[in-house]
């Protein structure tokens, strides 16, 4: 339930019963002082109707005395017109009363009812009204009597004779409580009447709406108590008195009706003010219910919405504290929490992007995996070299997208699981024909709670490549060394052997005057010798014991290139330059110009100008470009290709900071185990006897130790070949 | 033609030997020494219009012979014969008159160019 709507429940539960309560107390004390206040007015009623009930006997008693003592009737008991007369003259006096004159005996000498009726006979009196029987008594008497269910005011008055003083009769006077008695007293006391003896109901003042009499129900009367009635639609406070007779016997009730309806009427309006009153709260409470709870509700609601906007992801909300409460510290907290989450979040995403950007700008393929070998991260390298997206990769078992990993996929699961790193070095792949080889990594994710793990390839090909070939050239260097202890003890006998072989070959040529004397003083004809050493091909021997000294030799001379380090000085030099003069000293080789048709191949320059000059040590580059040439040529002129327009091309170009020098030849080419394999030490496609196999790999030595360039070889079967070479510039 | 005389100086007797057979030949008068002391003992006897040094030698080293050997005959001319591949002449000796045409590398594979080379010395 929403906090406003709560907030109002509350407020009007309080302010409901608090005020319910205190007008429940309110209504309660209205209505017994209204009801006090009516009791008490019927209790003053009440009294003054016995007041008047006690008139009305003190009353009849005077007029009885006044009657019973007119002279009329004093001397005229003998007349009863007279008395009649007597009385007729007094009826103003006597109205609502009903008088008899009784003689001594008991009979009625004249009466006046008045028209109204009379419980009082002849016979009645006959036994003893009152003290009629004591006819002696002058004593006047006046009282209540119940006549046969009826009750009647009743006052016997006796008549003394004038003269005798003796009773000669009694006057009696009866007011019947009737109702016409009773309409009396109402008009007296302003308030209703009944009355009733222990026999029954006598009289009343309430009408109905005939007009008839009506005797309300009145069950439950007890004496002094405030009993509320409904009498015809009116309510009454009732109260009452009981009639006594003389003898205090209990002879009825008079029963005071006070109607109360403008009390009870007045209470009503009072009561409706109080409830109208209590509305009023109410609606004013659910007033300010409202205007609280939004005010309050309001900046929550205001709150949570920016909450809401938050954990969507937006934290671009500007929310002002409205009030300078607990609600606007909390406004100002959230904002600076906002704003904080924004930076925090910016950060994050930034640094995501960092790492991203890290991950991303590797070399090698990274790739993250979860405990199930499924792919979880993918990096540019990874898509390069796959050719597979990382949407498309993500989720994909990575065995699916490098089958060969089916096998390792044990591995990595013990890897996670034993959170060990696993290095998997120089793993052979092969593509098309090509021989790749890759270092794979597997790093488990070292993060409680976190399982998976890095992957991550290396392409090692050109690494291992390198290496091969610093270990080939290690290897140079260490017997580079050895032979440079060795060429000189080598060089000497070999010069021996050498110059040996030469004076050999010259004291048997001849050329020189001084063996054919020689020859003459030893008693032999020179020709016989010449004609022997002819047939013994002594000269042939001798020519390869030459060469087989010269190829020792050259080996030497090829071995000690290794050790050299920096035997001559580098020197800046123009290329271009470099490059024309080696092609001049191959056109003048004695081998390429003898065996090889040289200058039948077409040498294309194409240099770049103004290159800058390259330091190096130009006859060690000569040889290199020459060794290039050499190599071309003969591959031109191998016995089974006929290659119709040979040519080679010698290109001089700048890249960045390099300069590269290419020999290109139209020749066979080489297979890629060719290519591979060619700057091996004693690696060699010719003839044995014809290359030492050290020509290439000595140029390699030559270009990337002493020159700190590099040197490869681009070459297909039927392609021709190409070599580059890529020399730094001058350092400016 | 007048004779002219060269003095071999290597510790390689078939070096001696042969060289000096080879320059006889030529018509040299010949003399050669084991060292570069032996060489020197013998200039101070004879006079010499070549030498055809081996750099390392027991005892004092070519360098130092040549330098020697030019203050006792000053006009004396020098070859220089090493076996050592990575030879290159020294500043002392280029202030000497010696030049880059002037040093062979054991083994010479082609005496003609040897030969040249002495002709241009003498003649």
């Amino acid at each position: 339930m929403k906090i406003r709507i709560k907030l109002l429940l509350y407020f009007i539960l309080i302010a409901g019963v608090s005020s319910f309560i205190a007008i429940y107390f309110a209504i309660n004390s209205i209505s017994s002082r209204y009801k006090d206040t009516a009791v008490e007015k019927t209790r003053i009623i009440r009294r003054e109707a016995e007041n008047t009930f006690s008139e009305y006997l003190g009353e009849l008693s005077r007029k009885g005395l006044f009657i019973s003592e007119l002279g009329e009737i004093m001397n005229n008991m003998k007349d009863p017109d007279e008395i009649s007369a007597a009385l007729e003259l007094k009826m103003f006096f006597l109205s609502t009363i009903n008088v008899k004159v009784v003689d001594s005996s008991g009979k009625i000498i004249a009466f006046k009812n008045n028209s109204l009726p009379s419980f009082i006979d002849e016979k009645i009196l006959a036994n003893g009204l009152f003290f009629l029987k004591e006819n002696n008594s002058l004593i006047r008497r006046t009282g209540i009597v119940d006549l046969d269910g009826s009750i009647c005011f009743v006052s016997v008055s006796p008549i003394v004779d004038h003269d005798t003083f003796e009773r000669t009769g009694d006057l009696i006077l009866e007011i019947p409580l009737n109702s016409e008695f009773a309409d009396q007293m109402r008009n007296k006391i302003k308030s209703e009447i009944v009355i009733v003896s222990n026999s029954g109901k006598i009289a009343t003042t309430f009408l109905d709406p005939n007009g008839e009499r009506h005797f309300p129900e009145i069950s439950n009367l007890d004496p002094g108590s405030d009993i509320s009635l409904k009498i015809m639609g009116d309510n009454y406070l009732i109260d009452s008195f009981v009639i006594e007779d003389h003898n205090g016997k209990d002879l009825g009730k008079v029963i005071v009706c006070e109607n109360i309806n403008d009390i009870i009427q007045a209470r009503k309006l009072d009561i409706r003010s109080l409830v109208f009153v209590f509305f009023i709260v109410i609606v004013s409470v659910i007033f300010f219910g409202i205007v609280i709870g939004n005010r309050i509700s309001k900046p929550i609601l205001i709150l949570s919405r920016g909450a809401e906007s938050i954990s969507k992801g937006d934290f671009d909300i500007k929310i002002k504290a409205s009030s300078r409460d607990e609600i606007g510290d909390l406004t100002n907290i959230f904002t600076n929490m906002a704003d904080s989450l924004k930076t925090q979040k910016k950060d994050m995403e930034h640094m995501q992007l960092y790492l991203k950007n890290i991950i991303d700008s590797m070399p090698s393929i990274m790739i993250g995996v979860d405990s199930n070998g499924k792919v979880t991260q993918w990096n540019v390298e990874a898509e390069k070299k796959t050719g597979i997206t990382q949407d498309n990769a993500l989720g994909k078992q990575v065995g699916k997208i490098f089958p060969q990993f089916e096998k390792q996929l044990e591995g990595f699961r013990k890897s996670i699981n034993e959170k060990k790193p696993q290095k998997m070095e120089k793993i052979l792949e092969k593509v098309n024909e090509d021989i790749l080889y890759k270092d794979i990594m597997i790093y488990p994710l070292i993060s409680n709670g976190v399982e998976g793990a890095v992957i991550r390839m290396d392409d090692v090909t050109t690494r291992v490549r390198i290496e091969d070939m610093m270990i080939q050239t290690e290897k140079m260097m260490s017997v580079g060394g050895l032979a440079a202890g060795m060429a000189h003890e080598i060089n000497n006998p070999l010069g021996g052997i050498m110059l040996g072989v030469q004076n050999i070959m010259r004291r048997l040529s001849d050329d020189l005057p001084s063996n054919i004397e020689k020859a003459n003083e030893c008693g032999v004809d020179f020709n016989k010798i010449t004609e022997y050493l002819e047939k013994q091909k002594i000269m042939y021997f001798l020519d390869v014991i030459l060469r087989s000294g010269e190829r020792a030799s050259d080996i030497v001379t090829n071995m000690l290139n290794f050790s050299r380090r920096s035997g001559d000085q580098m020197i800046a030099c123009d290329i271009d330059d470099v490059l024309d003069k080696t092609v001049e000293l191959a056109a003048n080789d004695y081998d390429l110009k003898k065996k090889y048709d040289f200058r039948h191949i077409e040498i294309i320059r194409e240099y770049a100008p103004n290159l800058p000059l390259v330091p190096c040590v130009k006859n060690e580059i000569q040889q290199v470009i020459l060794n290039l040439l050499k190599n071309s040529v003969y591959a031109i002129f191998e016995e089974d290709n006929k290659i119709k327009e040979p040519k080679i091309i010698l290109r001089l170009k700048r890249v960045e900071n390099l300069a590269w020098i290419e020999v290109e030849d139209n020749g066979p080419g080489m297979d890629a185990e060719t290519s591979k394999r060619i700057f091996e030490p004693f690696f060699t496609t010719k003839d044995i006897g014809v290359g030492t196999g050290l020509g290439l790999s000595v140029s390699y030595f030559i270009v990337t130790n002493i020159h700190k360039g590099s040197m490869y070889v681009e070459s297909a079967p039927g392609k021709g070949s190409k070599f580059i070479i890529k020399l730094p510039f001058e350092e400016k | 033609m007048s004779e002219y005389s060269i003095l071999i100086v290597d510790d390689e007797e078939i070096v001696r030997v042969a060289l000096g057979a080879f320059l006889e030949d030529e018509g040299y008068k010949i003399s050669s020494a084991i060292s570069g002391e032996e060489a020197l003992e013998v200039m101070k006897k004879t006079s010499f219009n070549l030498g055809i040094i081996d750099m390392r030698l027991p005892g004092i080293d070519g360098d130092t012979l040549i330098m020697k050997a030019k203050r006792l005959q000053p006009d004396m001319k020098f070859i220089i014969h090493t076996g050592s591949m990575g030879y290159s002449i020294s500043d002392t000796l280029v202030n000497a008159g010696i030049s880059d045409r002037d040093v062979f590398k054991k083994p010479v594979k082609d005496m003609k160019k040897f030969l040249q080379i002495i002709r241009l010395h003498l003649e």
